[in-house]
């Protein structure tokens, strides 16, 4: 196996944010307003990734919009000559004081994440009110913005509304939507499901939903992959293939991200803020450790278990270079035995 | 002070990763995944909005390919 080079890295600013999103990764961190980088420490932690020659950063929260030095930081990022991709569920952006500040020093790209298709929903998976503001503040970051997009993270209460979502999003000014599927978080070392969809009952819904997602947002929809492949129709696949709508494999098991806690702590995915590999400074503390470090035989080892095939199937499928296999930490709560095909060509 | 592989927190990972189901074998060849690399190495989303991020979020509907 070829030696972990990063190429890409996100920043976890800090853990407050202004919603409650029931299946939020961020659950178990309390959302607690101290938990929050520094800018100095932001900046270390960045001189660090810059040292990599990784030219991109994801800053994520928490809700990175309420973190006070964020423009600050993107001026520093810009002089550094490294893009900023902010993910964000766009409520400050109504706030006229953050807003004019922002788009002083604005980040490259925003990633709006929506929650809701209504304003009942919304209270009911965030505990916010604000429904009808959000449509004014995403409409507004869509109009200011050319590299703003929007995604979904397909869970529970979208079962049966998922298109009255991506209504809402076209009718926020969105060009184009995402859809990602929810998948584990851990609450004290105990994997927690709740709001995951079934996978069967994901798929017929989706394969259901999809001529209806097409002409909504005329073509403009990407699916962000973190389920097996073979698990959907073969004809649904190879036509979002062939329409190249569809992202597949995560960083975790490329080996190409490096993911920063808010304590400097490093994981091998956002998710598991509560498990890291190891924390600047005791660990790494430049460029050149950082790397020796991710290469020891510890963290390799981490890495080969995490990266390891879900179903031995999945050696013999002609697809698993561009599937991966779905996300590692579905198969905390799924049997991959029973959910996994596998796909092999048969010789003619 | 003591670096995190001397505390009990790595354990925890490693008692996550048991709690996948996973097999016991390991690809030799990393996934590449549905994403194209530009000439400059970055993974590239896209030729159209020059995304060189691997953070999913770009904002451009016909991109992931080159």
């Amino acid at each position: 196996m070829e030696k972990i080079v990063p190429k890409g890295a996100w920043l976890t600013v800090n853990q407050r944010c202004n919603l409650r999103c029931k299946w939020c990764y961020a659950l178990a961190t309390g959302y607690q307003k101290n938990n929050e980088m520094t800018f100095d420490f932001a900046k270390e932690i960045t001189r660090i990734i810059h040292g990599l020659n990784i030219k991109s950063i994801i800053i994520l929260g928490g809700e990175p919009t309420l973190w006070e030095p964020l423009c600050s930081f993107n001026k520093f990022c810009r002089e550094l000559k490294i893009t900023t991709t902010l993910v964000t569920n766009g409520l400050m952006f109504g706030d006229n004081n953050f807003w004019e500040k922002y788009i002083l020093f604005p980040n490259d790209r925003i990633g709006i994440s929506l929650k809701a298709g209504n304003q009942k929903q919304m209270f009911k998976t965030t505990k916010s009110r604000k429904f009808r503001t959000l449509e004014k503040d995403v409409f507004r970051a869509m109009q200011h913005f050319d590299n703003c997009g929007v995604s979904i993270t397909y869970n529970s209460f979208y079962s049966d509304n998922l298109l009255e979502i991506v209504k809402f999003a076209i009718n926020c000014g969105a060009r184009s939507v995402k859809i990602d599927f929810c998948s584990t978080v851990f609450i004290t070392n105990q994997p927690f499901s709740k709001y995951m969809v079934e996978p069967s009952i994901l798929v017929a819904n989706i394969v259901r939903d999809y001529p209806e997602l097409e002409r909504i947002t005329d073509g403009h929809i990407v699916f962000e992959m973190n389920l097996p492949l073979c698990i959907w129709p073969e004809d649904f696949i190879e036509k979002l293939l062939r329409e190249k709508r569809i992202i597949t494999v995560c960083q975790l098991l490329k080996r190409e991200g490096i993911i920063f806690g808010t304590d400097g702590r490093l994981q091998l995915c956002n998710a598991l803020f509560d498990y890291p590999i190891g924390r600047y400074p005791q660990d790494f503390h430049d460029s050149a450790t950082l790397l020796d470090f991710l290469n020891t035989r510890r963290v390799i080892s981490w890495y080969n278990r995490i990266t390891r095939y879900p179903s031995l199937k999945c050696k013999n499928c002609d697809r698993y270079p561009i599937c991966g296999g779905g996300c590692p930490l579905r198969w905390a709560v799924d049997n991959p035995e029973k959910i996994i095909k596998g796909r092999v060509l048969e010789r003619r | 002070m003591n670096t995190l592989l001397e505390t009990s927190q790595t354990k925890m990972l490693d008692d996550l990763i048991t709690m996948l189901n996973l097999s016991e074998e390991a690809p030799s060849q990393l996934p590449s995944g549905l994403r194209a690399r530009n000439q400059k190495g970055f993974i590239s989303l896209c030729s159209y909005c020059d995304c060189q991020c691997d953070c999913g979020y770009c904002p451009c509907s016909v991109c992931h390919y080159e």
